[in-house]
């Protein structure tokens, strides 16, 4: 008989197959159900429900944390308006006082200009944006122009409803008039390094840059600290290692 | 008139297979849920098949009923390894021959060739004349030595693969494979004298 064959015949005889065990098998197997001892038996289905608990208590502490993070911006940036509120407040009232909106929000402007421009130094290219629906000015400097333009914006601004923080624009820092050719001796940085005009901060942040520009001598170095969209924090430094060829020649 | 008379048997069979299936689920569910008059009905239901491999692993009668008992209570804790693919007679049979496996092991050191070949099990199962081939075969695996039978319960009609069993075993597949070979030639010369 072949091999196979021999297999099948056990295969077939056995398949359907039935043998009768004692009587007490059931009784025996019930006690094992009822006072398990050494069988361990499995976790139940359950097990899904401690995962889910625990990827649910992580989530939120990641939620906690950036809603955290987002609360400390907001602080700032309401912080530096009411900054600049109380300042463009203080201007406005040693000013004479001139009741023609008109008027005030001419003068309101040109001390807004000069103001900002102060703060953006001081706090090293903080943007304060404009919360209101105005459209932001971008204002690359021609700083005579601006009271014009400044005035059809402003007077269209007065129509709309006061909100409480003042109108302030969006703005950048506003560099020097640069010569259109750059010589490579008087080139100001290096390739890589172009200041970032576009960081963010935070409370931290603000306070160190205000430090490190206190501690600056003759505006030689410069170390801003910002922020990054992960929170992680940057630092600046220019003028460090890297040196520049700017000879001043006489 | 046969082919409509059986045609009918078919269809009946058919159902009946559609309603036990159905049955089935319903019974398993309360299975899963430690429901023990449920539990009573499955074992009931199955205890015959059930045993009935556990014979042709055993080399006692006591160690096929502990097997039997051992089986059905993993199958009763261990409900949540059925995941539904597959019938759940393959495999609770499965969890059997595993049962079967685990005491096999446990008791190898037991065993000595010998004297366990010419004990032979007495089965109180019920004669039938369909089942005197059956009977036979049965006995002749019973005499199988140590090793062979269960190499050739697990791959002739179990159906695993040599690798398989070497795995389950903790064998060499070249180990099966000589074994199951033996197995077959010890088997083909009792088969031979007894002319089945």
């Amino acid at each position: 008989m072949e091999e196979k064959d021999l297999d099948k015949m056990f295969r077939t005889a056995f398949r359907e197959a039935e043998e009768t065990p004692s009587n007490d098998i059931w009784a025996k197997i019930e006690n094992d159900l009822n006072n398990p001892s050494t069988i361990i038996p499995l976790p139940k289905k359950n097990n899904w429900w401690i995962y889910s608990a625990a990827a649910v208590v992580i989530v939120s502490l990641g939620i906690w944390g950036l809603l955290l993070n987002n609360k400390k911006n907001l602080i700032v940036d309401s912080n530096l308006t009411a900054i600049s509120k109380t300042s463009i407040e203080n201007k406005v009232l040693v000013d004479s006082s001139d009741s023609k909106p008109t008027l005030l929000q001419k003068k309101y402007d040109r001390q807004v200009v000069p103001l900002v421009k102060e703060t953006i130094i001081a706090k090293s290219n903080v943007k304060i944006s404009n919360t209101s629906a105005s459209k932001p000015s971008k204002d690359k400097p021609k700083l005579e122009p601006i009271p014009d333009n400044s005035l059809l914006l402003s007077s269209i601004e007065i129509q709309k409803p006061n909100t409480e923080l003042p109108q302030v624009r969006q703005v950048t820092e506003i560099d020097d008039i640069k010569p259109l050719i750059e010589f490579e001796e008087e080139a100001e940085s290096m390739l890589a390094s172009t200041t970032n005009s576009t960081e963010k901060s935070n409370i931290i942040t603000t306070v160190l840059n205000k430090i490190s520009k206190n501690l600056e001598q003759n505006n030689d170095e410069k170390v801003r600290f910002h922020i990054d969209e992960e929170g992680s924090f940057g630092i600046n430094i220019i003028n460090s290692i890297a040196k520049n060829n700017n000879k001043k020649r006489k | 008139m046969q082919p409509i008379q059986d045609f009918s048997r078919l269809h009946n069979i058919t159902t009946s297979i559609i309603l036990e299936n159905l049955e089935l689920d319903k019974l398993w569910q309360e299975c899963s849920l430690q429901n023990r008059r449920a539990q009573e009905q499955l074992y009931n239901h199955f205890s015959k098949r059930m045993f009935a491999i556990c014979v042709r692993y055993a080399y006692t009668t006591l160690e096929a009923e502990d097997i039997l008992q051992n089986g059905f209570v993993k199958i009763f804790t261990k409900y949540t390894l059925y995941d539904g693919i597959g019938s759940l007679e393959g495999w609770m049979k499965k969890i059997m021959v595993n049962t079967a496996i685990e005491t096999y092991r446990k008791n190898q050191g037991k065993y000595t060739e010998s004297i366990e070949a010419s004990e032979s099990l007495q089965m109180t199962s019920s004669l039938n004349a369909d089942q005197t081939e059956y009977k036979d075969l049965l006995a002749l695996i019973q005499q199988l030595p140590l090793g062979y039978r269960t190499i050739f319960n697990l791959y002739a009609i179990e159906g695993y693969s040599h690798k398989e069993i070497a795995n389950l075993l903790a064998i060499s597949e070249g180990n099966s494979k000589s074994q199951l070979s033996r197995a077959r030639q010890w088997l083909q010369a009792r088969l031979v004298n007894q002319n089945l």
